[in-house]
This record gives structure tokens, sequence and C-alpha cells, in this order.
């Protein structure tokens, strides 16, 4: 299970070229609903309320506009996760450095390596959550979208007209309603994104601490210096430490 | 016949790309807020502070109103996208410094192995 979590955290270049594809896409359909609103808006509003070939218009703007913030905030988690896993690859790179080194050293000047910190699991689970609260609001977002096409499809003069318990203003009222909590449920999926990288920071800053502390005792402890090993000259292109 | 990096240089190639992301972003965010306020703000203010309901629902094809209708309508629906594409570039800028530090720390065990006995006894 760890190894098979190590090997999908290296891949988290994929998460973020997938991620920044998806906000490209976005901004194509954005650009093509943009479109079709001038087509819409630039027709007089008697016929744009009454005509059936307006009303079509409009039901692919609206619908449009209700599920590409989803799409674009999708996007935008997948970076936000490849960020997250960058960063859990770094932390494990350090406490992986931190053992491979206290293995090398004579077992005079060993100290104990601490187990890895509890933040290492709640950065993937926030991580986790975040990108399953956006998936979910994104299908909620795709199914309020289709809600809106039906309703949308209708000229707003039947729209306006539509007395209570009718279809239509059931419609309306599930369409209006999803809007107003999908809003804000894509900053909750977003806050746990955070959080996860917040977390993964956090384990960082464990393995750093723990490295400053430790080489003191480790490098105190090392019998006396032994000059015949020579080392490599450091490499010409940037810094290394 | 290209010149072929050494292993350290081409996995810290990302260093050298995360500027041109954050300039793009910056680009992009730049641009939507000067669309925003440069044109949309003023036609907004001028389609519904100017004319009365009446007058704007009334409008005909070729009326300047019908126009300013269609810009306030569609410009938000490119520039919210745009604006997201702006801060997924700063995003992945971030993201390309992130990805060069594994390459590096790979590099500094093998250095901190042979310096650790050099450094015994100071």
């Amino acid at each position: 299970m760890e190894n098979m979590l190590q090997k999908m955290m290296n891949r988290f270049p994929l998460f973020i070229g997938m991620g920044f594809m998806i906000v490209v896409i976005s901004l194509v359909i954005g650009v093509i609903n943009a479109t079709n609103a001038v087509d819409y808006y630039a027709v007089e509003k008697v016929a744009r309320e009454t005509l059936q070939e307006w009303a079509n218009v409009r039901a692919d703007v609206e619908s449009t506009s209700i599920w590409l913030p989803y799409f674009k905030f999708f996007g935008l988690a997948r970076i936000l996760a490849g960020i997250t896993t960058a960063l859990g690859v770094i932390a494990t790179k350090l406490m992986q450095m931190g053992k491979e080194l206290i293995a090398y050293v004579p077992e005079q000047a060993r100290l104990s390596v601490p187990d890895r910190p509890k933040s290492v699991m709640w950065m993937r689970m926030f991580m986790m959550m975040g990108m399953l609260i956006i998936l979910a609001g994104f299908i909620v977002a795709l199914i309020t979208a289709g809600t809106a096409a039906d309703l949308f499809s209708n000229p707003i003069a039947v729209i306006d007209t539509t007395t209570p318990g009718s279809e239509l203003l059931d419609q309306l009222a599930s369409v209006h309603a999803a809007e107003s909590w999908l809003e804000a449920f894509k900053f909750v999926g977003v806050a746990f994104l955070f959080i996860g990288i917040v977390n993964g920071l956090t384990s960082i800053i464990f393995a750093l601490q723990y490295q400053k502390k430790a080489m003191p005792q480790v490098v105190g402890n090392l019998p006396a210096a032994d000059t015949s090993i020579e080392l490599r000259p450091a490499p010409a292109v940037g810094s290394v430490m | 016949m290209a010149k072929s990096l050494p292993k350290l240089e081409r996995e810290t190639t990302g260093l050298k790309v995360f500027p041109l992301f954050t300039i793009l972003g910056w680009a992009l965010v730049g641009f939507s807020i000067l669309i925003s306020v440069a044109v949309l703000s003023p036609t907004g203010s001028a389609y519904f502070g100017s004319n009365a309901k009446v007058v704007r629902d009334a409008a005909v094809i070729g009326d300047s109103l019908l126009a300013d209708l269609t810009v306030i309508s569609s410009w938000p629906k490119v520039l919210a996208p745009l604006t997201f594409l702006g801060v997924a570039s700063f995003m992945v800028g971030i993201a390309l410094g992130f990805a060069a530090i594994p390459a590096i720390l790979d590099r500094r065990i093998d250095v901190l192995k042979k310096a650790l006995p050099l450094m015994a006894g100071k």
C-alpha cells in the first residue's frame, strides 16, 4: 500500500500537467460560451424571450455557466494536489536521507530515527478529501446544468407565466437552490487542499528540525577524521546544498 | 548535435522555466483586471445608469444599447476562465520550483556521506 502510494506521489508532474490542461480547456469552452451569449443578447428582448430558437441558445449559455466553474476548479484542484504530492515527495526524501546517513555512519555515532510524523497521513487525507469534495460538487453541477438546460429551453415568456405546482417552477427552484450552495462548496474543497499543503510543509519542517538537532550529535560522535577520503569536485552547475 | 545536460541540470530545468509561468500568470490576471476596469465597468455603468428599463428592453438590432449588453454579458464569461488560467499558471510555477528539490536532495546525500567523515573531530 505504501509502495503504491509512493509510486503515485512520484507522478505529481502528471497531476499538475493534467490540471493545467483542464484549465486551458475551460478557457476555450468559456470563449465558446461567450460567443453564444453575444449571439443571444444581440437580438431584441422581445425576440429572445419568445422565440424557441433563442431559448435553446439561452439553455446552452445558462447550463454551461453552471458546470464550467466546477470544471475549472477541478483543474485547479489537480494542480493543488500535484503541489501537495510534490511536498510529500520532498518530505519523504528528507526522511529517507536522514535514515541513509544514520545507517552510513559507524555504530557509535548513530542516533534513533523518529517515526514518520502524523502530518504525512493528514496531508494525504486532506488532499483526497479536497479532491472528493470538488468531484462531488462537479457531479452535482453537471446534474443541475442538465436541469437548467431543460428549464431554459422554454422561452422566458413561458417560464414567467408558469404557475406553482408546475414542473418548470420546480426546476427553477432546484436550479437556484443548487447554485446557492454549489458556489461556496467548491471553496470548501480548496480549503481542504490548502490544509493538505500546510501538513506537507509541516512534515518538511519536522524532518529539517530533526536533522538540525541530529547532525551536530552525529558529527560529534564520529571517530577521528579520515583524511584519506577525497571529495569529488563540486559540479559546475548550480548549488547542491 | 545537441549537447546532453548532466543529470542534475536536466532535473532542475524547472527552476529556469518557472519564471515564465509567473509572468504568464501576471499577464493573464493583469489583462483581466484591465478589461474589467477599462471596458466592463464603464459599459455597465452607462448601460444601466443612463437608460430606464423600458428603454433598455425596447432596444432593437443595431442599437448601441444591445451592443453594450453583449459586451456586459459576454466578457465576464471569457475573463473568469482567463483569470483562473492566470492563477493556475502561478501554481504551476510554484510546483515547478518544488519539483526541482527532490533531485537536489538526492545529490546532497552523496556529498554529505563523503563530507561527514571529514567533519569528525572538528
